[in-house]
């Protein structure tokens, strides 16, 4: 094996090859500068809603009030919260309070996952997380999955609610990784930017969703007003 | 299945284009979806500008990483061992097949007569290494769960272009295909179902799935980070819900730092289907550590070298490594166009495919492929990283003039008789005048080139001549006008 690894580094080692020759352009990072945090704010719901996501704002005390009349009837039941998450227990309770008796079955993702694999991919039908981040220009949420919002959260589930404060609008992808600063040694294990609901155009080039991931995508941008 | 090795056995390039120019149907799918794909990249880059300076900054960057391409390579290595990605490197796609398979064998308990499941995320690099072939001869089964790829191997066929792999299928074939293929299914051509019985098939495997391999858009050195780019979310499952993890990942694709990422980012999606962004951008850069939840238990990344260190050490070539699989080269190549991906029967087609399968594959497998180019420019005009496509196509059949079976053939004694006429103004004169005098013996019927054109006649005058009648002409007239 390193055998391999020191032939292939050794013949790469041989060669030259000559640096970049021209200087970095000084490069627009898409980001207007100029624009305030109200064109922000469009721009991020204008590009999320083109692709296909349902944009609800709202205030962090009317929230659930209001993604419950956004979301689609027949009202999904099968809800996968985290268990130690503050979003999950408001909305727990929400849903509670507005499906009658015990209808919403809530599963907390409290166990590892084999524990709950067989639901998530079976009965579950949809689930509601955090997002990290919001970014403008491509209309994109950041989530650092962890252990108290799990990977599969936010990708198994036939509909997924990402909840976002509004105060983590970036413009662009770089302006998240600058204020990031990610090293090797603070890097999340993972981080996926979300851009609308799973999609394909394999068929023909017909757009299609939920190929594999969510079919919806509900995105709460919480304000203060 | 999918591995295309040498072309010897199978009928060659000609005979494949040949096929595919006989088909309306199919020329008509791949017209149909190079103006789509064409279209969506002209909308996305709508400003000339815009293209440009993410074209330099893009082709600055992989630029950057091939000049310290050893140094980023021990770089990654390092950091993703210290995150807990496990590293093997492989020179062959032989030895990348071994590897991998020996991974599997290690981490998934043996279980008496049921097979291991992989599930796959698209990779081209595991195309290139005919590693599906390599894990089902060894009793693995193996599931492509990218759409087009699902279908395309449902269909026991390979990949038609590197980014829309079902491309050469309509929607009536794929509706046939699982209505016969998967049990319990009717005939539908409605797509939205369609991709719907495709989910539900694929998601029960996921559940089930032990191991999960998938390709590397881009692997960041300073962070030890895996990027993996997708729409569907089949690429987030793979990597997610199997315990077990390998990525392979062409030694080309590392780039020296996370910010790095958003221009390729940016200019990848643009160029190849139109989107400022794809929905999911996968960032990979652990196991799951033992607080979590979920996420693979062992990750494993596999470097693979597979002709790549050739290429690079050829100062022509080395430009081709920049190459970030976008299919922009493809899609605004009007031989590809015509005859599509399997035409060129290797797993990278179109322009990139006749520059890197010379080399991965030689020059005696694919060199066929050049001569499928009429140099007009258009591959290196889309190319996000500046690569000099056509000089480079050009340079291949160069090399492949080269080989003394060619140089034995019909074609190299035509070309060298041309040479010594443009050399010699004297034999060229006598030539010329020859042939037009003796026109009317001219053949009327001149195979390959005659049965779809007009066959070209000599002219009555040769130009030398034609050109001394009009200088003669202009002076008796100019003499007359003062
Ligand atoms: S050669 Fe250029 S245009 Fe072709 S696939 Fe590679 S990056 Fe894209």
């Amino acid at each position: 094996m390193s055998l391999s690894r020191n032939a292939i580094l050794n013949r790469l080692r041989e060669s030259k090859v000559p640096p970049p020759s021209v200087a970095p352009p000084p490069l627009n990072t898409g980001s207007a500068k100029g624009d305030d945090a109200q064109a922000t704010m469009t721009r991020f719901t204008i590009q999320l809603e083109a692709a296909h996501a349902q944009v609800i704002r709202a205030s962090a005390a009317d929230w659930p009030h209001r993604l419950l009349s956004a979301l689609p009837a027949p009202m999904p039941k099968q809800w996968l919260l985290s268990d130690t998450h503050p979003l999950s227990n408001t909305w727990a309770a929400a849903l509670q309070h507005a499906v009658p008796d015990t209808e919403a079955t809530l599963c907390r993702y409290a166990s590892c996952v084999e524990g709950v694999k067989q639901a998530l991919f079976q009965t579950i039908e949809a689930s509601l997380t955090s997002a990290q981040a919001a970014i403008a220009e491509t209309g994109t949420l950041v989530l650092e999955p962890s252990p108290d919002e799990p990977r599969l959260m936010s990708l198994v589930p036939p509909l997924h609610v990402a909840v976002v404060n509004a105060s983590t609008l970036v413009a662009t992808f770089t302006d998240y990784l600058m204020q990031r600063q990610w090293t090797a040694t603070t890097i999340p294990t993972n981080i996926v930017l979300i851009s609308g609901p799973s999609k394909t155009a394999d068929i023909q080039q017909t757009l299609a969703y939920g190929a594999h991931g969510p079919k919806a995508l509900y995105v709460v941008i919480l304000t203060d007003a | 299945m999918t591995a295309h090795t040498s072309s010897d056995a199978q009928p060659g390039f000609r005979e494949r284009a040949i096929q595919v120019l006989a088909s309306p149907d199919l020329q008509e799918n791949f017209h149909d979806a190079m103006a789509f794909l064409r279209q969506k990249r002209a909308s996305a880059f709508a400003d000339e500008e815009h293209f440009q300076r993410l074209q330099a900054e893009s082709q600055r960057i992989k630029q950057e990483a091939l000049s310290q391409l050893p140094d980023l390579l021990e770089t990654l290595e390092a950091r993703c061992t210290v995150n807990g990605i496990q590293v093997h490197w492989a020179e062959t796609g032989a030895e990348a097949c071994d590897l991998i398979r020996q991974i599997i064998e290690a981490h998934v308990p043996h279980r008496e007569g049921q097979p291991i499941r992989v599930i796959k995320g698209k990779s081209m690099a595991t195309e290139e290494i005919g590693l599906n072939t390599h894990l089902e001869q060894h009793g693995m089964h193996c599931l492509e769960s990218d759409m087009g790829e699902f279908i395309v191997q449902l269909a026991k066929q390979s990949p038609s272009h590197i980014i829309m792999p079902a491309i050469h299928l309509r929607k009536q074939e794929i509706a046939r295909l699982f209505s016969e293929k998967l049990p319990d299914t009717p005939y539908t051509e409605d797509v939205d179902r369609l991709i719907g019985i495709g989910r539900q098939v694929l998601r029960e495997q996921f559940e089930k799935a032990d191991v999960g391999i998938s390709g590397v858009n881009f692997a960041i050195a300073d962070t030890g980070t895996l990027c993996l780019l997708e729409n569907e979310g089949n690429g987030r499952l793979s990597t997610t819900a199997p315990d077990l993890h390998i990525a392979v990942c062409g030694i080309e694709k590392v780039i020296p730092r996370l910010s790095d990422l958003p221009p390729l980012l940016s200019v990848l999606t643009r160029s190849a289907t139109g989107q400022a962004i794809t929905t999911y951008v996968n960032l990979i850069s652990s196991p799951r550590r033992l607080d979590e939840k979920d996420g693979p238990s062992a990750v494993h990344l596999v470097l693979l070298d597979n002709g790549r260190s050739r290429m690079f050490q050829d100062a022509e070539l080395q430009a081709t490594l920049r190459c970030i699989r976008c299919g922009a080269c493809m899609n605004h190549c009007p031989v590809y166009a015509k005859i599509g991906g399997h035409a060129y029967g290797s797993v990278y087609p179109g322009p990139i495919g006749q520059v890197i399968m010379p080399q991965i594959e030689g020059i005696r497998a694919h060199g066929e492929m050049t001569e499928a180019c009429s140099l007009n420019g258009a591959c290196g005009e889309v190319c996000p990283v500046g690569i000099p496509l056509p000089d480079l196509i050009r340079e291949q059949r160069e090399r492949r003039a080269q080989l003394p079976e060619y140089s034995r053939g019909k074609e190299a004694w035509i070309w060298r008789l041309w040479v010594l006429g443009y050399r010699h103004p004297q034999l060229y004169r006598i030539w010329s005048r020859v042939v037009t005098q003796l026109r009317r013996l001219s053949p009327r019927r001149l195979r390959p080139w005659s049965p779809s054109r007009a066959v070209p006649r000599p002219a009555r005058q040769t130009l030398h001549e034609r050109m001394k009648a009009h200088a003669a002409q202009m002076n008796t007239s100019g003499k007359h006008s003062r």
